[in-house]
This record gives structure tokens, sequence and C-alpha cells, in this order.
């Protein structure tokens, strides 16, 4: 949908952008000065039973997600669906497949041109089989090495290997055709990368159990009760060789990824839920009457409940959504708390601060040039700006109070308490930004959308997240709970069956011991000067691509900065191998390093960069950043789009629909007689009620006929693939024409509702529903509209001439020609300006 | 009434559903804190470990209600400050 562009926004934008890049540096200038939390925090090892139950659970709705698709696998993936190969190579790897053949015409035979054209494949990123080979049987190899890779990394055999497989594969299937994509898809892409990075075979596997079985008949396998308790034992005269702990530690970053990942999902959703309809507190009320998605009709609660318990309701999701993040901020704080870092210097100390405190007056500078040209509450400038700031030096202030003067609570309501209650930094981490508080929050805002409405897996693969938040020791724990309740609980003659240590609930199995000599415990680390350089680069590459454009690629900056890092990291790393063995383990029972001092810097450095990319890539589409959003976005997109982490959170936002939309297809036959095909829930029979079986039906005729936001393009090809489809399951014979027709009726507003009485959905659609064709395609001249030789010779259908079948030419060797003249001259015409800009930048200097 | 009486059955399935969901909820909240009660007194938790604040608050001096000098509000004396 177009929209008349904010030309007063656009004009500030430039502005914005410096405010903005001022706000990072001072973000990254704070986490710079508490670098030695900010390295301890993604690189230390770990307890792996954390992200091992996150590994099973949620492979097991990966799994789920790509076979609830089952009813569309022909349909959406393979030659005889909706797009055909060259159809897709086109659609979804367009740039991709430029320099590839389709073998349409003699002049241009199947395969890629030249190197060049492979390197152009190569560079991804979209990176499916399915291209290739996309019969029927060829996609049902391909599934089933899906299915067989992820149940292997789900009971976590070979688990690194069959985790990259099933990334892979999964998005081979996923990338062959989008129609069907939801949010969901996008959740299970992000997180499935996160999972694959981490060693999360080290528990709950067969790796793990094969490993300890080996060790054990060895003699190599430290068990509790035995030498070790089961964390290990480092080598001694009497044990030279020492013995293996049960759970060996892992890096810990990929699971502190999932945890940042999903609070980025709920920022960055609930604050683009910006409509009246979240403001008025209406978003459930539509999104729950949605004939797509409720599993029982919910007319008659909502004209009961649409005006005051859904509009608190939905509140509470706005809320929720902006404020889970804070569950971090409160994890990250115990955590510091904890782990008892010596204090910084003064001189550290007060640069974070200003840095803290520049950070708040440039996000009120920010809101204050914004504000004016923004549709915003009806409040002065001056006004909103001093809350914002008051807000920020309030929570700032209050969090120094807590900590050097907590709280303390003798009485409530007047009545005196057993024991006076502390409320200080720990206590406001546990109790307001805990996961005792915003776990359970988000758990039932997923336990009710799932109850209420069917969308597929998005809730399962949500929730699925929740045990990245749970420590490996909280995990054996809740395990061991449950078994020894589940044992009191049996039949005496059973219970004696139970193992002792289940029955005497014994304390859990210990992670690795940290201080055995195998993890890493030395203390080296980049030097400031170090980290000031990888500042100042990541700065100037910057400036350079805003004050002079060069020709050649800006990122060569950050490249050479980053080059410069390692190398010094390196050069360290083999000084510390060189010099002296391992540093002996600290006697404070930290964590120690997930890595040496090379590893560090290398997955430091991956960190910094992806979350960089991350946050890029997730600014909001707004006027106001329009002038260099698109410019820093596409720095960073090819990196988020091979990685298959590009992403984004616009589910029901800005506003969810306020219209139940259909589609319908009528297909008129050689004869003339109409036949609509009913496959949307205005048809009684795609309407079941409780609807238990989620599927993406509903989804993609949403998206084809314009229920929701996407290109028209599906209309024509789903006409196309109709004309294809009858033709197979009518003896080769095409129809006359095919129809796609918009059906769509409005929904009550929430006080209609309450004043009128609840409706019922056929009813509602017989009297208010409206109809307009949308598409209409003649299957003889329609391009593509006609079941190809190939697709009747599978199925012995009789064969047309191939004079009849409308192939879709799209010129590619002419074009890919034509790209490499192109090519020369744009580059030309870059240097050129180059040079222009310089000669101004140089000129400004002298003057 | 006469809305009341056009109620279908299938109508009210979505009181049922909410009630059953918020009951379980309910269930699941009680059992949790439990849980972490136990999981902290059993020093799961390693915050559970600190002194107690509390403690020694039950009956206090009124001067002890700030930190004496060189120790913060919990007895403990902060790093890097001269006992």
């Amino acid at each position: 949908m177009s929209r008349e562009p904010n030309y007063e926004a656009i004009a500030l934008s430039p502005t914005i952008g410096w405010l903005l890049l001022a706000a990072a540096v001072c973000a990254v200038l704070l986490f710079a000065i508490h670098h030695e939390k900010w390295r301890r925090w993604w690189l230390t090892a770990e307890d792996p039973r954390g992200i091992a139950v996150f590994r099973v659970v949620f492979t097991f709705f990966v799994i789920c997600n790509i076979n609830g698709m089952w009813e569309f696998f022909g349909y959406l993936y393979t030659d005889e669906g909706v797009f055909t190969t060259d159809a897709a190579r086109q659609m979804f790897a367009g740039a991709q497949f430029a320099g590839y053949g389709d073998g349409l015409t003699p002049d241009d035979p199947e395969g890629f041109y030249d190197a060049a054209a492979w390197w152009q494949f190569l560079r991804g990123p979209k990176y499916s089989l399915l291209y290739f080979w996309d019969s029927p049987t060829a996609f049902w190899i391909h599934l089933w090495a899906f299915e067989i890779a992820a149940v292997m990394l789900m009971i976590g055999f070979r688990t690194r290997l069959f985790g990259v497989l099933t990334w892979f594969l999964m998005n081979g299937i996923l990338a062959r055709n989008h129609l069907a994509w939801e949010g969901t898809e996008v959740v299970f892409r992000c997180m499935l990368v996160y999972l694959v990075l981490a060693r999360s075979g080290h528990a709950y596997s067969v790796d793990n159990w094969l490993r300890c079985r080996k060790l054990r008949r060895q003699g190599k396998l430290s068990e509790p009760g035995g030498p070790g308790g089961g964390a290990g034992l480092a080598p001694s005269a009497a044990d030279p060789e020492g013995l293996e702990p049960i759970y060996r530690l892992i890096p810990s970053w990929p699971r502190k990824l999932i945890m940042l990942q999903l609070a980025t999902i709920y920022l960055t959703t609930g604050t683009l839920k910006t409509g009246g309809v979240w403001m008025h507190g209406d978003a459930l009320y539509y999104a729950l009457n949605l004939d797509h998605f409720y599993r029982v009709p919910p007319q008659y609660l909502a004209s009961l409940a649409g005006t005051t318990v859904f509009r608190a309701m939905t509140w509470a999701v706005k809320v929720g959504q902006i404020g889970f993040s804070a569950v971090l901020f409160g994890l990250v704080a115990r955590w510091i708390m904890r782990e008892k870092f010596a204090p910084l210097s003064p001189f550290a100390q007060w640069s974070a601060r200003l840095c803290f405190a520049a950070l708040i007056g440039l996000s009120t500078a920010i809101i204050y040039v914004a504000y004016p040209v923004h549709v915003t509450p009806k409040i002065p400038v001056q006004a909103f700006a001093s809350l914002w700031f008051g807000l920020w030096i309030g929570l700032w202030l209050l969090w120094l109070r807590l900590g050097r003067k907590p709280f303390v609570i003798r009485r409530v309501f007047g009545l005196k308490l057993d024991r006076a209650r502390v409320i200080d930094r720990a206590w406001v981490c546990r109790w307001v930004l805990g996961r005792r508080v915003l776990l359970v929050w988000h758990l039932a805002f997923h336990a009710h959308i799932f109850t209420l409405m069917n969308v597929g897996q998005f809730q399962t693969g949500m929730m699925a997240c929740t045990f990245a938040f749970l420590e490996g020791r909280e995990i054996a724990s809740i395990f061991r709970d449950v078994a020894w309740r589940v044992s009191t609980l049996l039949p005496a003659p059973l219970a004696r069956r139970v193992p002792a240590r289940i029955r005497e609930r014994a304390p859990i199995i210990p992670a690795a011991d940290p201080t055995l000599p195998r993890h890493h415990h030395d203390r080296e680390t980049l030097p400031t000067w170090a980290l000031g350089l990888a500042i100042a680069g990541i700065l100037a590459g910057v400036l350079v691509r805003i004050e002079l454009a060069p020709s050649w690629d800006y990122r060569l900056i950050w490249l050479a900065t980053a080059l410069i890092l390692i190398a010094l990291a390196a050069t360290r790393a083999w000084r510390l191998r060189r010099g002296k063995a391992d540093a002996p383990a600290p006697p404070d029972g930290r964590a120690p390093w997930a890595y040496g001092p090379l590893g560090r810097a290398l997955i430091g450095g991956l960190i910094v960069w992806h979350l960089g990319a991350v946050m890029i890539w997730l600014m909001p589409a707004k006027d106001c950043v329009s002038t260099f959003r698109s410019d820093a976005r596409r720095a960073v997109a090819h990196y988020l789009a091979v990685t298959t982490t590009s992403q984004g959170w616009g589910m029901f936002a800005p506003n969810p629909p306020r219209h139940n939309v259909f589609m319908k297809v009528l297909v008129t036959d050689q004869n003339g007689d109409v036949w609509d095909m009913r496959r949307d829930v205005y048809a009684e029979e795609k309407r079941p009620i409780p609807w238990i079986w989620n599927t993406r039906e509903r989804k993609m005729n949403r998206r084809i006929i314009g229920g929701e936001a996407g290109p028209k393009t599906y209309r024509k090809w789903y006409a196309r693939w109709q004309c294809r489809q009858w033709a197979l399951e009518h003896g080769g014979e095409a129809p006359f024409k095919v129809e796609l027709v918009k059906v769509s009726y409005r929904i009550p507003t929430p006080e209609q509702l309450r004043e009128q009485g609840y409706y019922i959905m056929a009813e509602r659609l017989a009297a208010h529903g409206h109809e307009s064709v949308s598409y209409t395609a003649r299957c003889d001249r329609e391009v593509m509209g006609q079941l190809p030789n190939f697709i009747r010779a599978r199925h012995d259908l009789p064969l047309i001439d191939e004079d009849e079948y409308r192939a879709w030419h799209k010129h590619r060797p002419r074009k890919w020609a034509e790209r490499h003249e192109h090519e020369a001259k744009r580059k030309a015409r870059r240097e050129q300006k180059a040079a222009e800009r310089w000669a101004e930048a140089m000129a400004r200097t002298g003057q | 009434m006469a809305l009341l009486l056009a109620v279908r059955p299938i109508d009210l399935a979505i009181f049922f559903t909410l009630g059953g969901l918020w009951l379980f909820g309910l269930g699941f909240i009680v059992v949790l804190y439990r849980w972490i009660r136990r999981f902290e007194a059993e020093g799961g938790d390693p915050d559970a470990l600190r002194p107690a604040p509390v403690a020694a608050k039950t009956t206090p001096p009124a001067t002890r209600l700030r930190p004496a000098r060189g120790e913060d509000f919990n007895g403990r004396q902060p790093a890097g400050q001269r006992a």
C-alpha cells in the first residue's frame, strides 16, 4: 500500500542519523569501559545441560513446523506446484541465477554460463538443492534427508554434523518458496543457527552417552560417588591421566544469543505496535475475531469482554512485549553481582557515567527533534522530552539508591511483617526484572495465543526458547525433582524399581570442575588501545561512507581493523603458548574461558559484528531515518541473509487487520460450467470447530488475495497453477479461465458488538460480505498456464504441441552480457562521483 | 435475555477453554514458585548464598540503619574500600 511520504520527517533524517551515530558511539564506549564484564559474559564456558534441553525441545518443533506443511509439499516445493523450477529460481533467487540458463531455447542452454555465473550463485544467500532437483521424487528424498537429520540432532547423535545438515536442508525447503512463510519461519531460521553453533550435544545426547560409556570402560570417567563426583579430576601423582567429567563445559555465547534474540523479538514487535487499534486496546479483540485464527468462536465472549477484559489484556501484551527485554538487564545485573568484579578506576567510573548520561541526553534530543513531525500524544514536545529525560534519570537514581541504601520494609498496609524485608538490587532483579516474573509473562502470553488461536508452531518455537534462559544446574534440579516427585506417586512395587539416586533425591551431578587444567584460565586480554583502535576503525568506516562515498567498498576499513586486531590476538596467543603453560585456575571458582586468546578475539569480534548487524537491520522503516537506513542495511544485508538471521517482527503491527478476508477460486471449464474450488473458510467444510490442526492454506490465501501485505504477483502465479492443476486432474484438458475473488467483511467494532450482541460468522458474511474479482487468467493465453509436456509424460497424459506451451522467457544470456557492460559503466560513474566528493572534502578542509 | 437464548453450546466453549487455561496457569505458577523457594533454600541459587541481610535487621540498633564506615549495607566490606 503506497502512502504519502512525510517530507518534514525526511528532512530531519540526517540530523537523526548523526544523533543515532553519537548514541551508538556512547553505547559502544560504555561497553568498552566495562569490557571485562562484556567478555566474561560472552566468552566463558558453562554447563551444557541448558542448551541441551533447548536442542531437544526446539528441534522437535522444527520437525513439526516443516511437517505442518505436509498437505502442500507438492504445491509449494515441486516443479508441479505453484512455481515451476525456473519460475522459482527467478522469483526467489533471481540475482543468484542471473547467469544460469533455463534451457527453454536453443541459445539458452541449461546451466551456468561461465565461472562468474557460478560465483554469482555461490555468493548466496539462497542455497537450496530444490532449485536444481525438484521433481516430486527429488523433493521426497530431500524431505526424508531433513527428517532423519533433524531426528539425529534432536537425540544428539553426531550432533554438530546433523545440526548443520538440519539447518541446510530446512532452509533448502523454505528458500524454494516464500509463499507459506510466517513469522514462524523467521523464528526457526534464526534460533536454529544459534543452536547449530552451540555444542549442544555435550549433554542429554547419544553422543555424550556413548562417550561416557567408552570412558567408563576405560576407567577414565569421574562418576557420582567416586573421585571428582562426576565433575572430573585433575591429573595427579596417583592418577597421572586424571578423570573426565560427565558434562564438559561448553561456550555459553550461543545460549546467550538465543536469550538476546528472544528479547529483541519482543522489543521490536512491541515498539512497532504503534497503531491506533493497539493504543485503544482493541488489538486482541480484532486478532481474536479473525476467522482464520480462532480455535472456537470468540464472538460471544468478545461481546461481553471486548471493551473491558480484552482491552486490559491488549495493554498487558503491549507493555509486556516492550518490558520483557528487562529480563536481560536483571540476568546480567545479578551475574555481575555474583562475579564480584574488581571495581573500575574512578576515571573509568566517571567515564561510564558520562557515557550513560550522554545516552539519555541523545535519546532525549532525538525525541525533541522528531516529535513535531510525528503523530504524538497531545502534549508539548518540551513536556514529553522532559518526561523521558526525567524517567531515565529517575531510574538511574533509583538503581544507585538500591545499591547504596536499600529500602527496608517492616510494615505493609499497617501490618507488621514477621521480619523486615530489604528491597535491594538483587531483590529487584529477582522479583521485578527476574525470570520468575517475565518468563512467566512470556509463557502466559503464548499459552493464551496457543489456546485461543491456531497459528501453527510460532508459539511452540517461542516457548521452547524459555529453556535457553535456564542454566544447566537449574535444568538438572528440575529433572531431579520431577523424577523424585513421580517416584513418590508410584505404587510400592514400582517405586522399588526406581534408581536409588532418584528415590533419595540425591544432589545433581555437577558439570565439569571449572578448575580442571584442561580449561582456559589465562589472563591475556587485548590492550585498551586495541579497543580504541576497534572503535576508531568502525567509526572511520562509517564517516568515510557518509562524507566521501568512495568508489571502493568502505567496509574494507572494518576488515583491515579486524585483521589488525586478530593479528594482535594471534601474537599474544603465540607468546602465551611459547612462554609458559596455561595459568592456574583462580581460586574464586569463576567459569573458565571457552577459548584461548585467539578464539576469544575471533568469536568476540563475530558477536559484536552480529549484534551490530541485527540492530541496524531492525531499524524501523520510518521517514525520519530514510536517508541512511537503506545504506546502513545494505552493509549487513548479505551477511544476515546468508546466515539466515535476517529478520522482521512486525506481527499485527502497526495494527491488526480489521477485516476478515478470504480467497474464492472460480474455475470455468471448456463447457462454460463454473466451479467453486472452496479453498477458504467461507466454505463450511473448511471451518472445523474446534480447529485443532493448523493449515498454511489460510495464510497463503490471505497473502495471495491481498488480505495482508505482500506482492500482488502471487495472484497470477496461483491462477496459472490452477490452470495446470485442473489439467493434471482432468485428463490433460485445461480449463477456459480461472478467477480469483476477494471475499471480505468488516469486523464490527467492540462497541458495536457490545451493544448489538454477538454475531455468527456465516450469517455476517452473507449479510455484509463483499466480493470482487482480483485476477482472471485465460489458461490458453497465460504464460505458464498450460501443463508442460514433461509433467504430462510423467503422468501418462496426452502431450501438447510445444507451440501451445507459453514459456516464461527471461532472456538471461542477453542480460548477462549486458550486465558486464553496465557494471563497468556504473563503476566508472561511482569513481567519478567519489573523485568529485573527495575534491569537495579537500576544498572544505582547505577553507 | 434474547441474546442469551440464542447462544449455541459452541459459543460457550471459549469460556471453558479460557477458564481451563487460567486454572492450569494458576496451578503452574504455584508449583513453580514453590520449587523456586525450595531451590533457593537448598542453595541452588548462588544469590541465596549471600549473607541474609534481613537477619540482622529484626531488632537493629538505631545507628545500624545506615552502613557503618567501611561496610556496605549487607555488612560486607566493598572491594577496594579501606576497612
